[in-house]
């Protein structure tokens, strides 16, 4: 049954390729235990978490894993004062870990899944000037996906890693016919699209060194990852107009990075003082200052001749092409805590309650100029309870567990004042609290 | 099988609902613009997109009340959408009212002087001030409820040799007065402790440098004011950091004969304006059948976190009138 089922995984795996990896996790945690624990888990995770945290950690795993749960966000984010209505990022939590052997090596698989319920993923493209919350507002609109194996070679040392995947997205779009420019439902288009998606990919590393039964250390390392979407589009049609029938032939091209995700190194502790307490701590280097515009760059291309008489002011202007300003994002460093402590309850049962903290730093400039990526410094403040029933009924040899998590953000206000006083959108202040609540139930069969 | 995964996902992604993560967004009400329309269209009972103008009104074409036609409008908000419009017409200055800040109802002559032109009407503690323009110089009225004016007096500029026009008034809490005016091609600034005896300050807004057409890159549009800078209408607020803001539109003619309203913002009481690239309203929607634009003497009316800017464009002497809205993706909707 067991092989069976671990024959299914690995199979389901394949099927799938490699996960997507974005940004949901990093913003708001993966599994109620580890963001309970302010996301500090990276030598401390083995359970379904760390499809995300750490990869090695899978190879702890103490049995066939499988997890649910639900993760829901509310936000309170405001510029002068006003809240912005930002779309809340809510969805469904699935992963499982089958743990196995390769020879005398324990050998784990994983699989963790972050599923919006009100879309897989959302690609915005914005004005340059409008102000958005940059890390908020779209960035954990989408789908993660992970799949990782793990190895633990010595007894002392676990490993694991993956690969990871989306798709980048280039389109054609022809329009050709006759386009009546005084009455335009007259008008007798054809479109033709063509759609090609092709996929990135990126690693993601794990490693876990165990130097003693209370002391652990982790390193994890996870790729660059950036969503393109290219559009181009050509419009070939006769413009009829006061009697004339004049030839337009337009190309427009637009690209845009979606979904950026940079790359990030953690390193991480976790410490058993007693049996009963764990101390967690992790601090993680991300790469913003590689951080790709997400604003739209159009170029346009127009041939129009009009014949004598046309009207100049029906002749279509060309757009300038867009310059997109460089973002200048900062590097950051990131420290998370983490603490458990366990309550046994007799028969295998035992509780757990969990805090957190972490403290990210904006690593947006100030947005004195023509961009407005708004962003303030983040307090996250993290709490959770979990239960854990051994051996509840026949049908399942080993864990029952309930997670749950809530999570306080607060950002402070900052205040933005622009450079000139011709800028349209003048200064603002920023802040709000983000509330992030959810929980995850699983089992684990021995 | 990967690759059809990967297509039912971005198929999902394509039906999503739109964002609302851009809702009350900081802006400074000063443009760009984008021209009220009638833009509703109905097919077998089902309607879609919005009327922004009254039934009968074609795309930015509103007139005035009156023959002959209204010119130079100088709005003031009575709260609400509620709006009263100074505007000049053959050698009066006029009020007009409006409910909707779009639809107008003539209330009168209430300045009426030979060549009374470009009003600018100012709230000021227990009434109102109306400045305006003559053929030698700038005059200014008080009333105590906007309707009714006394006679007006000569305003003075100590220091100023030509004959200033169109003025734009800005009155300061401590009770001085900073008037904006054209004079030439120039715009100027002078201050006042009552509001009629002034002091020029200097030139605060110019003309924009000609531009070689042969050495513009591709796609970028010559200067919109390279002739000329007229009709300052200007207003002061206070950002939401507490530094203070001058915020001036203005009328900028270019060499080809057009004309645009452009934008320039100063933080502090004294100083050079920058202005901003482009005009904010104005484009062939204003212009005549050669494609020149010529929206002209405009005034904004602000209304909490919308504003509208009212221009002349005189297309054939129509001095019909152009209302535009920022910020641009603000809705106006008009039941009609």
């Amino acid at each position: 049954m067991r092989a069976k089922i671990f024959a299914a995984v690995t199979l389901c795996a394949l099927l799938l390729g490699r996960g997507a990896h974005a940004g949901p996790t990093e913003t708001f945690g993966y599994g109620s235990r580890s963001t309970a624990m302010g996301g500090a888990v990276s030598a401390d995770a083995s359970d379904v978490s760390a499809n995300y945290y750490n990869p090695a950690g899978l190879a702890a795993a103490k049995g066939l894993t499988f997890e649910a749960g639900y993760l829901r966000t509310i936000y309170g984010l405001k510029m002068n004062g006003r809240d912005n209505f930002v779309d809340p990022m809510r969805g469904i939590t699935f992963g499982l870990v089958a743990p196995g052997a390769v020879g005398p090596v324990p050998f784990a698989f994983g699989v963790g899944l972050h599923l919006p319920d009100d879309r897989v993923f959302r690609v915005r493209s914005l004005d340059q000037e409008q102000p958005r919350w940059e890390m908020y507002d779209n960035r954990p609109q989408r789908l993660f996906m992970s799949a990782n194996l793990a190895l633990k070679p010595f007894h002392w040392l676990e490993i694991g890693g993956g690969l990871v995947f989306l798709a980048a997205t280039r389109a054609r779009l022809d329009i050709t016919g006759q386009f009546q420019v005084s009455n335009p439902k007259e008008s007798e288009l054809r479109h033709e699209v063509d759609a090609d998606l092709t996929s990135i990919r990126y690693p993601q590393f794990g490693m876990r060194v165990h130097a003693s039964d209370k002391l652990r250390f982790a390193a994890v390392y996870r790729g660059e990852f950036q969503l393109t979407l290219d559009i181009s589009a050509r419009l070939d049609v006769q413009a009829n107009a006061l009697g004339l029938s004049v030839p337009l032939l337009t190309y427009i091209t637009t690209n845009s990075v979606n979904a950026f995700l940079p790359r990030q190194a953690v390193l991480g502790t976790s410490f058993d003082p007693t049996s009963a307490l764990t101390l967690d701590f992790d601090v993680t280097w991300i790469n913003w200052a590689a951080y790709k515009s997400p604003v739209t760059a159009v170029n346009a291309t127009t041939q129009f001749n009009p014949p004598e008489g046309f009207p100049p002011s029906l002749v279509p202007e060309k757009p300038a092409p867009t310059v997109v300003i460089p973002p200048k994002f900062r590097d950051r460093l990131v420290p998370r805590f983490g603490v458990e402590g366990r309550l046994p309850l007799g028969r295998g049962h035992a509780f757990a309650i969990r805090g957190g903290y972490f403290f990210e730093s904006s690593p947006i400039p100030p947005q004195t100029g023509g961009t407005n990526f708004v962003d303030a410094d983040r307090h996250g403040i993290s709490a959770g309870l979990g239960v854990r029933l051994h051996d509840l009924t026949a049908e399942i040899p080993g864990d029952v567990k309930l997670d749950v998590h809530a999570m306080y953000s607060y950002l402070p206000e900052r205040l933005t004042q622009k450079a000139s006083a011709a800028n349209p959108i003048g200064d603002y202040r920023a802040g709000g609290t983000i509330w992030s609540l959810g929980f995850t139930t699983g089992l684990v069969f021995r | 099988m990967k690759r059809l995964f990967v297509i039912l996902l971005c198929g999902c992604a394509t039906l999503a609902s739109e964002g609302r993560g851009d809702v009350d967004l900081p802006n400074t009400l000063t443009g760009p613009f984008r021209a009220l329309k009638r833009a509703k269209t109905c097919s077998d009972d089902v309607c879609t997109g919005v009327n922004e103008l009254p039934s009968g009104v074609p795309n930015g074409a509103i007139q005035y009340p009156g023959n002959p036609p209204s010119r130079a409008p100088s709005a003031l908000v009575l709260g609400g959408m509620r709006v009263a419009m100074y505007a000049a017409r053959a050698d009066a200055i006029v009020r007009m009212t409006s409910e909707d800040a779009r639809t107008f109802v003539d209330a009168g002559e209430v300045i009426k002087e030979p060549g009374a032109d470009d009003p600018c009407a100012i709230t000021v503690p227990g009434g109102v001030w109306l400045y305006y323009g003559v053929g030698d110089g700038l005059r200014v009225a008080q009333s105590p409820d906007g309707a009714s004016f006394g006679p007006a007096a000569r305003v003075t500029i100590a220091g100023e040799a030509s004959v200033p026009r169109a003025p734009g008034v800005v009155r300061l809490d401590d009770g001085s007065f900073h008037l904006f005016y054209a004079v030439d091609k120039w715009i100027a600034e002078a201050t006042s402790r009552d509001g009629a005896n002034f002091t020029r300050v200097g030139i605060v807004v110019t003309p924009s440098a000609p531009v070689d057409p042969a050495t513009l890159p591709e796609g970028v549009r010559l200067p919109f004011d390279d002739a000329a800078v007229d009709d300052p209408w200007v207003s002061r607020t206070v950002t939401t950091l507490g530094r203070v803001h001058y915020q001036l539109h203005y009328t900028g003619r270019d060499l080809r004969g057009g004309s645009s309203i452009g934008y320039a913002g100063r933080f502090g009481d004294e100083g050079a304006f920058e202005k901003r690239e482009g005009f904010v309203f104005g484009g062939k929607l204003f212009g005549d059948p050669d494609g020149n634009s010529h929206a002209n003497a405009p005034t904004v009316a602000r209304f909490g976190d919308f504003a509208l800017i009212y221009a002349d464009f005189d297309v054939d002497k129509a001095q019909k009138i152009g209302i535009g809205i920022a910020p641009q993706r603000r809705l106006l909707p008009v039941d009609d």
